[in-house]
């Protein structure tokens, strides 16, 4: 039976799952080396035959609209080519060599794509999956995934399985531990403790993060404010890719500027807006009140909660209090540079909103030698492929 | 003319019936000139004492103002008390600041509300620490200001023996506590109350017991003390609010003072919500003098035509999140 689709609930937990058989009877019919060559050419089937179809899920049962998704979903199956992928491999020196036999994935998080690419790099590697979402977490997008693998090959699909129960419920807790050689866990730093104090096996974490935003000194054009409007408010500002500070290069008056046309950006940005809730409404009026009463805030707001930009007087990494809330802070470059460097471990992307070549060249430099791995032109930030180095660490090697 | 504070005495003891609406008012301007947090607030949401029409109009700070900023009317340095939410630190906690005016404001108020609601004559437990030990807990100076006979402290069995002493004599007790600490002590065993004697729980459980489902918690509190569920009692109150709000019996809605009113808004619209719908409880309290007379709270609750509440939980915003870093967690690694 091909143990893949989505399931609310692991049947016997006193059993550990049989995924490492499954695995080993796989590699007495292939060898490692065919059934990597396997797993690269399944993934870059499922991922042009994904791009033809444009299969989504269902939008009344996910977090986020697919038509936000599918921002972020595109640039990632069009980098999953069997080319791409043995770059990948090869520039972590991975090929032939396998990953652990049974990989856990803990996902504590609402953002769609996290599984998909998690169990993407196992397979890279080999090894098989256990997945485990959250009891409310986004499955229908894994769910299309998962089939387009099956209808492409059972036998890497039979790799995966997939379930859902909420973090308290120790009992399926333990068999994931039981059942895996290695977990791999998306989540806040309360998540990452726990597992990583109750799992046997290794712990590769991924903590959450979040990203920023620079605008140099130099001419922007409205399409890059956009690009930006489109960094802060993709997946409500919830992702570890989202923008939370921007950085505009300059002093006071141009930092009131540029947050002008940003806020002019965020009213026209065309990504659908969140259902205004009564949890969502009170979350942001009780943050915007707080920064009215704080002196070195300065606020500008839609009507609704969707976006507020706060002109901040620190420069410093500012992480937003809830949906939609964007510092913008100013400052030298080398004071810029100097506070990315020393917040790098809690970035994980920048992007830049500057008109001329050189200087964003000079800058994705600059960056990069804070730390920051990933850097890119605004509008960029939320649509990594498949050669991003989440947390700037090797990803497929961490995973033997 | 009398002075502000000496009008919300006056109200309060019911020697006067200058109306609510006048004075919620007059504390606004009093507040609007003397907080500068707060009038920043009102600013920005373009309300000031001279464009505000009407009392709902008065701006409301939200309760984590109280954490955030120093919401006082004077200087810090001439305040006369504060209370910290949590009771022991600062840190992280509400902050309210008491003038000598508002202290005394404080004291004369819940002594009015209490002895409005329950009898003079009932011998006072209070299951909390005394308020020599605890000089920054609102509920215990409270107690203290009602003149509670005992107080827990941190030993619960010492406590309980003292408790069951007491209930030789058949005057009633009325028994004030915490709904953490009432469990802890029930967990000794039960005390038969003296006929009459009443039971006040407050302040929830606060993440530090299993939390029990509030018919399952009176239950509880009527057979281990013996109480009938008449005699049961909730007390609504919070570290940023100088008035309290009881309800009686498992099924009872919480009422306030003459001095506070509450309204139960709709964060999403900013108006009351629809009669019979759940919205976020608003209060004006006329004696937060020297900090802000109007809170915005979290608490969900459905209100009645005579303003009486019940709640219904907190509108935590969604637990399940994206994979982006909170304050909080950018705050635990630095």
């Amino acid at each position: 039976m091909v143990k893949v689709i989505v399931k609310p609930v692991v049947a016997d937990t006193s059993v550990p799952s049989d995924m490492r058989l499954r695995r080993a009877e796989l590699l007495r019919r292939y060898s490692f080396i065919k059934l990597q060559k396997l797993a690269v050419e399944t993934i870059a089937s499922a991922a042009e035959a994904w791009l033809a179809t444009r299969a989504s899920a269902n939008d009344d049962l996910e977090p986020f609209p697919s038509s936000m998704v599918w921002i972020s979903l595109e640039p990632l199956l069009r980098s999953l080519t069997e080319r791409d992928l043995w770059s990948l491999i090869d520039s972590e020196g991975m090929r032939d060599i396998s990953g652990r036999d049974v990989i856990g994935h803990i996902i504590a998080s609402t953002t769609p794509l996290v599984a998909v690419t998690s169990i993407i790099r196992a397979l890279l590697v080999g090894s098989g999956s256990i997945v485990k979402l959250p009891g409310a977490g986004p499955g229908g997008w894994l769910q299309v995934f998962l089939n387009l693998l099956i209808a492409t090959n059972e036998d890497i699909a039979s790799l995966i399985e997939v379930y859902a129960w909420p973090r308290t419920d120790e009992q399926r807790n333990r068999w994931l531990y039981n059942s895996v050689d290695l977990v791999v866990v998306y989540g806040d730093n309360h998540t990452i403790a726990s597992v990583t104090s109750q799992s046997r096996v290794p712990v590769v974490p991924y903590g959450h993060r979040i990203s920023a935003a620079v605008i140099p000194f130099c001419s922007v054009q409205p399409e890059q404010y956009d690009g930006l409007a489109m960094d802060i408010l993709m997946y409500d500002q919830g992702g570890c890719l989202s923008v939370h500070t921007v950085f505009v290069e300059g002093d006071l008056e141009r930092v009131q500027q540029q947050a002008q046309k940003l806020s002019d950006a965020l009213s026209r940005c065309p990504l659908p807006s969140p259902a205004e809730t009564m949890e969502r409404s009170a979350s942001v009026n009780e943050a915007r009140s707080l920064l009215a009463m704080d002196p070195a805030a300065d606020i500008a707001a839609t009507e609704g909660s969707r976006w507020t930009v706060v002109v901040y007087e620190e420069s410093d990494l500012i992480v937003s209090a809830t949906h939609g809330i964007v510092y913008v802070v100013h400052g030298s470059k080398a004071g810029i540079i100097e506070v990315v460097k020393k917040s790098s471990s809690r970035i994980q992307g920048v992007s830049l909103a500057c008109g001329g070549d050189l200087a964003v060249e000079n800058w994705i430099s600059d960056l990069h030698e804070t730390g920051i791995s990933y850097v890119c032109r605004a509008g960029e930030l939320e649509s990594p492929n498949i050669h991003w180095r989440e947390d700037g660490r090797d990803l497929l090697r961490s995973l033997v | 003319m009398e002075s502000l504070p000496a009008r919300i005495v006056s109200l309060v003891l019911g020697k006067s019936d200058e109306d609510f609406e006048t004075l919620i008012r007059d504390l606004f301007a009093y507040q609007y000139a003397h907080n500068a947090p707060y009038r920043r607030l009102c600013d920005y949401a373009g309300m000031t004492p001279e464009t505000v029409e009407n009392w709902t109009e008065v701006p409301a700070v939200p309760a984590q103002a109280f954490r955030r900023f120093d919401l006082s009317c004077i200087p810090i340095a001439s305040t006369a008390a504060v209370f910290f939410s949590s009771g022991t630190t600062a840190d992280r906690s509400s902050k309210h600041w008491f003038s000598d005016e508002s202290l005394e404001l404080y004291e004369i108020s819940l002594r009015t509300n209490y002895y409005s609601r329950f009898s003079r004559r009932d011998r006072l437990f209070a299951v909390m620490p005394n308020p020599l030990d605890a000089p920054h807990s609102s509920l215990s100076h409270m107690l203290g200001a009602l003149d509670a006979e005992e107080f827990a402290g941190n030993d619960l069995t010492d406590f309980r023996i003292r408790l069951m002493a007491a209930t030789e004599d058949s005057r009633p007790i009325t028994l004030f506590g915490t709904a953490f600490g009432l469990m802890e002590m029930l967990s000794l065993g039960s005390v038969q109350l003296p006929l009459g004697s009443r039971v006040i729980e407050t302040g929830g459980f606060k993440g530090r017991y299993r939390e029990l489902p509030r018919d399952e918690f009176y239950h509880l509190l009527r057979d281990g003390l013996s109480v009938a569920d008449s005699h049961c009692f909730s007390e609504y109150g919070m570290c940023e609010l100088t008035s309290q709000f009881y309800s009686q019996g498992e099924a009872g809605s919480f009422s306030g003072p003459r001095w506070i009113r509450t309204r139960c808004i709709d964060p999403i619209t900013g108006r009351d919500a629809k009669s019979g719908s759940y919205g976020l409880l608003r209060h004006y309290d006329l004696t937060n003098l020297n900090s802000v007379g109007v809170l915005q709270t979290q608490d969900r609750a459905v209100i009645d035509d005579d303003g009486n509440f019940s709640l219904r939980g907190r509108a935590a915003d969604a637990e399940l999140r994206g994979c982006s870093l909170t304050a909080e967690e950018l705050w635990s690694r630095s």
